[in-house]
């Protein structure tokens, strides 16, 4: 099937009659990323499809909000990303609640370890577990810039965030990470 | 330093292989997930006709379960109230069940008609409890269908 690009989905979308159709070539092409930003969120698959199918509902249910093409794709990394860490907020405070293991413990390295998909190596599980050490929006930060490969100025869309205190904030979670990676 | 090399050669991998990818299957289940969550005008559709007939249905049966007094306000209520007890009670009196119906119907009808009528048959029925209308028809011994 013909993959569409963000300019023709946005018409798409502004057009009711042809709304359903657009947001089916929205999710085909942003399912996979949506989803690769969440599982790298918050590390559990469950999770990660609740925050992703979620997500994609709630730009259905927001679509009219859409106003320029070229912002579609930092629009959808936006709301993935704020569910997920809506996801991680909920755990954390669920965690608290219950007195269970808090963010970033065993509970997310058992939730790598068990992944129903995981293809990697143990060297993949061991930068993943690493990658548990990181807060929810350093992660979100981090996956963003590593990851997708995106720039400063596109995460700053996403996040609200000065270029700037990405950049600090990207540099201390690569810290983090390397420290993490000689520990394990 | 790019990110390439961030974190040595050791983990390169990390990124040009992402191990936490699902199949093709589970995207596409996921994706007609999405979908169908999206498809709510029907049950918008549905969902007033659903409230309705259960409104319906409670409104059916609070009617049943009124207190007789708030009928009373209401002639026509009072018919139907007191056509209940009539038939409840047929055995007793031994009448026929089609004959209170037939008459019940045009009482309806005299009494929409005919405000003098509805007067007169109040007053001799004394519309006050079931009691009374039941008491009367016994005590008068009317045959309803030649009262009619």
């Amino acid at each position: 099937m013909k993959e569409y690009s963000d300019a023709e989905i946005f018409e798409l979308l502004r057009n009711p009659s042809s709304q359903r159709e657009g947001f089916r070539m929205l999710v085909r092409g942003y399912r996979r990323r949506a989803y690769s930003l969440a599982i790298k969120m918050v590390f559990d698959h469950y999770d990660a499809d609740d925050a992703v199918q979620e997500a994609f509902i709630k730009i259905w249910n927001k679509k009219e909000q859409m106003k320029e093409a070229d912002k579609l794709k930092s629009w959808v990394f936006k709301i993935v990303s704020n569910e997920a860490l809506q996801t991680l907020r909920t755990r954390k405070r669920k965690n608290l609640l219950f007195q269970r293991n808090t963010l970033g413990d065993e509970q997310e390295k058992y939730a790598i370890a068990t992944h129903p998909f995981f293809s990697g190596d143990e060297i993949q599980k061991k930068f993943y577990k690493a990658m548990t050490a990181l807060s929810g929006q350093q992660r979100n930060i981090f996956v963003m810039k590593y990851f997708e490969e995106m720039k400063y100025n596109e995460i700053s869309e996403v996040t609200g965030l000065a270029v700037g205190t990405l950049k600090a904030t990207y540099h201390q979670s690569v810290k983090k990470i390397k420290k993490e990676l000689e520990n394990v | 330093m790019s990110e390439k090399d961030l974190f040595g050669k050791e983990f390169e991998s990390v990124r040009k292989n992402d191990a936490l990818k699902p199949d093709q299957n589970y995207f596409d289940e996921l994706e007609e997930r999405i979908m169908s969550r999206t498809g709510k005008k029907k049950i918008r559709i549905l969902k007033p006709i659903l409230y309705g007939s259960v409104a319906a249905i409670l409104l059916f049966a609070l009617f049943f379960l009124l207190p007789d007094d708030s009928l009373k306000e209401n002639p026509d209520n009072v018919i139907a109230m007191n056509s209940e007890a009539i038939i409840r009670n047929l055995d007793y009196y031994d009448i026929d069940e089609s004959t209170i119906v037939s008459y019940l119907a045009e009482t309806q009808k005299i009494i929409h008609k005919n405000e003098l009528m509805q007067e007169e048959f109040r007053e001799n029925l004394g519309i006050e409890s079931e009691d009374d209308i039941i008491e009367y028809l016994i005590e008068e011994d009317i045959n309803l269908d030649n009262e009619l």
